[in-house]
């Protein structure tokens, strides 16, 4: 009992530690609760795109000497609405016009941090994340970031849920659909920023997505997924820290394959829409005809 | 159910719930509709019929304010249809996403998001309005089902239910039985004639001319121009049919002048005007 219990406190006698703690938990709660309308709208795509997009947002943020959340946030902002833009005004389609954004944008990050001297360190700190150098300052900002997301949520969650259902639905009902739109793309800049010393930006999106569509998976209403989505993020924030603690994996990595193997775990044995269920009662009506 | 004033624009007293004057629609120098002009005053429930291509989902979304007129002027209760939130679209090829984890409760709920209003959550007696609402189109039995678990007849009574709940005056419907069996058919037609008895005027774009000259008191018959308005007696008449259908229609001498045999039906019209 004892050995248990030193076994799970241990970690988090270093302050760097219990640090790294809050923020995965931060992330492992918010990610999943906005990730449900990534999940449902199927943005992931978008949702990957836009994380590297503010790879040089950070970069010219560092540079200035400014917090990276404002070059992050500033360049996720004009991104989306760019992205926004091309596929409106011609014929390239969505995917398209985000993937030239994408990797234009993310090409001049790496560019100009090659031109620092600091290059292969700051580059996988970006990239994969950087948990344990998360100070009291970030933490912070992370909780306010993360408050203002939920509460935002909150507010206007009919009418998102009405944009995700039918989006003629929300014109015919004279919702401001460009309104809840951008909003929506904003609160997943924010998000990206939230998480990018957690997961990083190459893993944000496996928080995004991966414990929403296992909640997905087991519930039937968007409250429930939300909720059942960020208790999965969390979980796997936590043995995700002990993994990389006892074991000596990257932080950021250990966390989203806890995620990806409770992903897998529900994706084979969830009730209805499981794919054993699927199988088993495949093989039923099979039987019977 | 007709004394409810949108916050959003007001009615006109004694305007009537759609007024069409000369509407014309082109797209990349395609005309899709042309000149239109119409009055259609309060509970009536007109079938909107023509060819493939005439301009019947086109005409419903111009009087949902979803698009915009290139010519002439709609009018819903005396205003343009963009500031109302008393018309209910429920369209023929939904863009609905079935995976939404939502049930039929709160779907039907969705058309009360005005009434309720932003920052605030749904009270007693939305629910309890919704629960009745449920009622009319006979699916409280269904209420906690998810939406993407019912039939297609189904989904067209829970789309009736939201616009019962959204308290809307005017319901516009493309092709909401198509593909449905009669007793669904029948259903929803019987609904739809409440709607009529509450003053509630509908619309209703069908390719089914039987249908349309058996079950509505008025008929929209359409390609492009409006052909003929007036009840199915006389807006189904021979010559019009020929000049709306040219030879798709078949006639054949009945008791009473014409027995209409087919149509081709109806899908993919207007496929370049996706909103």
């Amino acid at each position: 009992m004892n050995e248990l219990l030193s076994f799970l406190i241990e970690p988090f006698q270093y302050s760097f530690m219990l640090r790294g703690l809050w923020a995965s938990l931060i992330v492992g709660v918010i990610c999943p609760i906005l990730g449900a309308y990534v999940v449902l709208r199927g943005m992931a795509f978008f949702g990957d795109a836009l994380a590297h997009i503010i790879l040089p947002g950070v970069v010219i943020a560092f540079l200035l000497g400014w917090p990276y959340a404002v070059g992050a946030l500033i360049f996720g902002v004009l991104a989306a609405l760019l992205i926004g833009f091309i596929s409106r005004r011609t014929d390239i389609k969505d995917d398209t016009a985000i993937g030239v954004v994408f990797a234009g944008a993310f090409a001049l990050g790496i560019a100009l941090i090659s031109l620092q001297r600091s290059y292969a360190v700051d580059l996988t700190h970006i990239l994969f994340g950087d948990l344990l150098g998360v100070s009291n300052s970030d933490l912070m900002l992370m909780g306010i970031l993360g408050f203002l997301v939920l509460v935002t949520v909150f507010a206007f969650y009919k009418e998102f849920l009405v944009l995700s259902f039918d989006p003629i639905l929300a014109k015919t009902l004279r919702l401001p659909v460009n309104f809840l739109q951008n909003l929506l793309l904003v609160l997943l800049a924010v998000v990206i920023v939230i998480s990018l010393q957690a997961v990083g930006v190459a893993l944000v999106l496996a928080m995004l997505v991966t414990p929403a569509s296992s909640a997905y998976l087991l519930t039937r209403r968007l409250p429930n997924m939300m909720l059942l989505g960020a208790l999965i993020g969390a979980l796997s924030s936590v043995l995700g820290l002990y993994l990389s603690f006892y074991i000596n994996v990257a932080s950021g990595a250990s966390i989203v394959l806890v995620a990806t193997a409770i992903f897998a775990i529900i994706f084979v044995v969830a009730p209805q829409r499981g794919a054993l269920w699927s199988w088993l009662s495949a093989r039923r009506e099979r039987s019977q005809s | 159910m007709t004394n409810i004033i949108s916050h959003f624009q007001k009615h006109d007293a004694g305007a009537s719930p759609i007024h069409l004057n000369n509407v014309s629609l082109r797209y990349n120098g395609i005309s899709v509709l042309e000149e239109i002009n119409a009055d259609i005053p309060a509970g009536e429930h007109i079938a909107v019929v023509g060819p493939n291509g005439a301009g019947k989902t086109t005409l419903m979304k111009l009087i949902a304010g979803l698009i915009e007129p290139t010519q002439g002027e709609i009018n819903i209760f005396g205003h343009g249809p963009g500031g109302h939130i008393c018309i209910a679209y429920v369209p023929q090829r939904s863009q609905v996403d079935w995976d939404v984890p939502a049930n039929v409760a709160e779907v039907v709920m969705m058309g009360r998001i005005h009434q309720i209003g932003f920052f605030h959550w749904p009270t007693r007696v939305d629910w309890t309005i919704v629960g009745e609402a449920l009622e009319r189109v006979d699916m409280s039995a269904f209420s906690d089902h998810r939406i993407g678990e019912l039939s297609g007849g189904q989904q067209q009574r829970v789309f009736l239910a939201q616009a019962l709940s959204q308290e809307a005056e005017v319901v516009l419907l493309d092709e909401p039985l198509t593909g449905l069996d009669i007793l669904s058919q029948n259903a929803i037609l019987h609904i739809l004639d409440d709607l009529r008895h509450a003053g509630v005027t509908v619309l209703t774009a069908t390719h089914d001319l039987n249908l349309a000259a058996k079950h509505f008191d008025q008929v929209m018959l359409l390609n492009r121009r409006l052909i003929s308005y007036g009840p199915a007696a006389t807006a189904l008449s021979q010559e019009a049919l020929i000049q709306a259908y040219g030879k798709q229609v078949h006639m054949l001498p009945g008791a009473d002048g014409a027995l209409i045999l087919s149509d081709t039906c109806c899908e993919g019209e207007d496929e370049f005007l996706k909103s």
